[in-house]
């Protein structure tokens, strides 16, 4: 490499700014790293350009740094150096499209099978279906599910169910049913252990001590949960990642965006699947960039987003209630120096306003 | 097939294992008049065990793409099953006006050295596509791209099969291009950091995977892409091309009823999709087709009296329409009814 080449950034490595700093999300190593607002900019108005181009820019005195940037992007392979003139196709990576209207549905399943309702998902292509059983299960009942969900177009199943010996003892006989049994989470388990079935392991089963139902977990915003993928990416940039293609049916046949969510959009015998995915389109087209204090977090892209468990539940792009990321002063609730987001600025009726003096000083503090 | 499924697609999937059965239906639709769109994936040309067979059902899909390609849509076709030959087409890459590796055709070690005395580095392969074969030793026979270095030299008989001798390009990066009936979908893959990888990057490398990123060729170099599919008769397959150190694209080889998949999902080009939309728009065949409930897999012609049953490892299909990669996967492992797909 010499400075007379050209830097150019991979397509699938896509930088994130944030208020503080900013991210390069590498979409197909599947990590990030963090970098400066500054390099954030560099990659932004100087890809493709001469490196001693960018050096000259920026002045002899920032030399050092500038050559220690993009050693750092060649060591983590975010940039490609060359001398050729390469056109990268910065637009294609952005598109993601699944071949249905609903990608993933809750269901709810009490005492009946709700096998026009499976019929009616197949039909549209759903590949994801999340199965919730109240109460203790009739194994026979789940068997008899299982074995119709196999014969449709559906192609993974999750079960969530509360624990019992006869489910533990069956679980087996369940994956037999049908191999699409690709997780199962029981509750109010003996123990908490997480076992692996099948013949490629392709089945985990958690079992889960306490009553912890996946409300309490819903909506909780922690890097564990960070989606690094380039579906992930392309899909949080015109939806919100929650709702999109997502729909929640109960045992009485009433749909809602999710299963937390109060408002029900209509009942799944009396209103056409296409006519409900149009009014989940339309409230899943608020994205992370609009939602407050989410659209300066350098975390927004890959971060999943919960539209039900917020701040406000009256206003669509309110913040999450249960985030404990400080993006102004980029901390995490634990870590020394974080304050919560209210004394960065204002939560007004317009969403939430930066106070820019105040995070400064804040800043100052760590220095 | 789940993007034809979306469009509100009818679609009829024939495996060689039903082609037996459906193409009475099918030559019916087209006698009517109808003029469906067809696309031909994969043939596997070694489904019977009798091998006649095998050749008796390309002869008659051969037919059937014969009296129905003036009027129908075929994306990719029979034709298409051998114009994979390495040594044909560099020449008519040349004529397209593409770059290409010099290439010789050597038997003998002397004969090699002579070549190889220049100060030019050179690769070996095999002339067609990669073989898999049982050796003597119950060993896999696999052919890979090969650098010719004094270690394989040492190990060289003095002669041997004739084999490709070509010039090794000193790559910047390789290229996959999907070419989609005059479209070209390019994805460049950086490999050169990792030795391993150098030569030819089916030797995956799992610990330091190589970069796969979407790019445009000139359009230039498209154009003559365009010209070359034109020439060897066929609308789409897959592109190999080197970028070498200086900037100048090499012709590597064509695929055609090359995969598309590897090329799809990390640039984001949604082909699926686009195939499916392009089959959709060329599809003018208003009949439904009754299912197909079971097929006899013991059907023979006429004229042949032995049966005997078939081995089941063949696939794949063709047919109005199409097929979508992983589908024959999902068929299988999931055991998703054919009927459901047909
Ligand atoms: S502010 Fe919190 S919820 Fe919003 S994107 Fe950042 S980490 Fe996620």
């Amino acid at each position: 490499m010499t400075h007379k080449d050209k830097l150019y950034l991979f397509p699938s490595c896509i930088p994130v700014k944030g208020y503080a700093r900013s991210i390069i999300v590498d979409t197909q190593r599947r990590c990030y790293k963090f970098i400066p607002n500054v390099l954030y900019r560099i990659l932004q108005e100087h890809n493709g350009d001469i490196i001693e181009h960018i050096m000259q820019l920026y002045g002899k005195e920032n030399c050092e740094i500038i050559e220690e940037y993009i050693e750092f992007l060649i060591e983590n392979n975010f940039v490609f150096i060359s001398k050729n003139d390469i056109t990268f196709n910065y637009n294609s990576i952005k598109n993601f499209d699944t071949p249905n209207h609903i990608n993933n549905a809750q269901l709810d399943v009490g005492s009946i099978i709700p096998f026009n309702t499976i019929d009616l998902l197949s039909e549209h292509n759903c590949t994801v279906l999340q199965i919730f059983v109240k109460e203790t299960a009739d194994i026979a009942l789940l068997l008899n599910l299982l074995g119709y969900v196999h014969k449709s177009r559906i192609a993974s199943v999750y079960l969530n169910a509360k624990y019992s010996c006869e489910i533990e003892q069956n679980l087996q006989a369940l994956l037999d049913q049908s191999n699409k049994l690709q997780q199962v989470l029981l509750t109010d388990a003996p123990r908490t252990e997480t076992l692996r079935l099948g013949p490629c392991e392709s089945c985990i089963v958690y079992l889960i001590n306490s009553d912890i139902s996946s409300k309490m977990q819903c909506g909780t915003v922690h890097p564990n949960n960070f989606a690094t993928n380039r579906q992930m990416m392309a899909e949080t940039l015109c939806h919100s990642s929650c709702w999109h293609k997502k729909i929640s049916i109960d045992a009485n046949g009433f749909v809602r965006p999710c299963r937390f969510a109060e408002q029900v959009l209509g009942s799944i015998g009396d209103t056409p699947l296409t006519a409900l995915a149009e009014q989940i389109v339309a409230l899943s087209s608020t994205t992370k960039d609009q939602v407050e204090v989410c659209r300066h977090c350098e975390f927004r892209r890959i971060c999943p987003d919960c539209r039900v468990f917020t701040r406000n539940p009256q206003s669509p792009t309110a913040h999450l209630a249960r985030c404990a990321y400080n993006p102004y002063i980029a901390r995490w609730q634990g870590q020394s120096g974080y304050v919560p987001v209210d004394q960065c600025g204002m939560f007004t009726p317009k969403g939430f306003v930066p106070d820019a003096e105040r995070i400064e000083q804040y800043a100052l503090k760590f220095c | 097939m789940d993007w034809l499924h979306h469009l509100g697609e009818r679609v009829m999937v024939v495996y060689p294992q039903t082609l037996a059965v459906k193409i009475g239906t099918i030559l019916n639709l087209v006698q009517r008049g109808e003029r469906p769109a067809f696309w031909f994936r994969k043939w596997s040309s070694a489904y019977h065990e009798q091998k006649y067979l095998n050749e008796e059902s390309i002869k008659l899909l051969n037919y059937l793409h014969c009296i129905t390609k003036d009027n129908c849509y075929w994306l990719n076709s029979p034709s298409d099953l051998d114009s994979n030959n390495k040594l044909i087409q560099p020449l008519l890459a040349e004529e397209a006006g593409l770059n290409i590796a010099q290439q010789h055709i050597v038997s003998a070690k002397s004969e090699l050295l002579k070549i190889i005395n220049s100060d030019k580095k050179f690769i070996t392969k095999s002339f067609g596509t990669a073989i898999y074969a049982n050796g003597d030793d119950d060993t896999t026979l696999f052919a890979y791209t090969q650098m010719i270095d004094d270690a394989l030299l040492a190990k060289m008989p003095e002669t041997f099969y004739p084999s490709l001798v070509q010039q090794y390009i000193d790559k910047e990066f390789e290229i996959r291009t999907f070419y989609l009936d005059g479209e070209c979908f390019s994805m460049a893959i950086f490999s050169q950091e990792n030795d391993k990888t150098k030569v030819d990057f089916r030797h995956y490398d799992n610990a330091m995977p190589n970069r796969n990123e979407p790019i445009c060729l000139p359009r230039e170099v498209e154009e003559r892409l365009r010209r070359f599919a034109s020439a060897i008769g066929s609308n789409c397959g897959s592109f190999d091309l080197i970028q070498d150190k200086t900037g100048q694209i090499y012709f590597v080889e064509f695929n055609p009823l090359g995969q598309f998949g590897m090329v799809s999902h990390p640039c984001g080009y949604m082909l699926e999709k686009r195939i499916a939309q392009l089959l959709k728009s060329k599809n003018q065949c208003n009949t439904q087709y009754e299912r197909i409930a079971k097929h006899d897999e013991s059907l023979l012609p006429l004229c042949v009296m032995r049966l005997e049953q078939v081995s089941d490892g063949g696939y794949e299909l063709c047919y109005h329409s199409d097929f979508y990669e992983s589908d024959y996967a999902i068929v299988r492992s999931l055991h998703k009814p054919i009927d459901l797909l047909g």
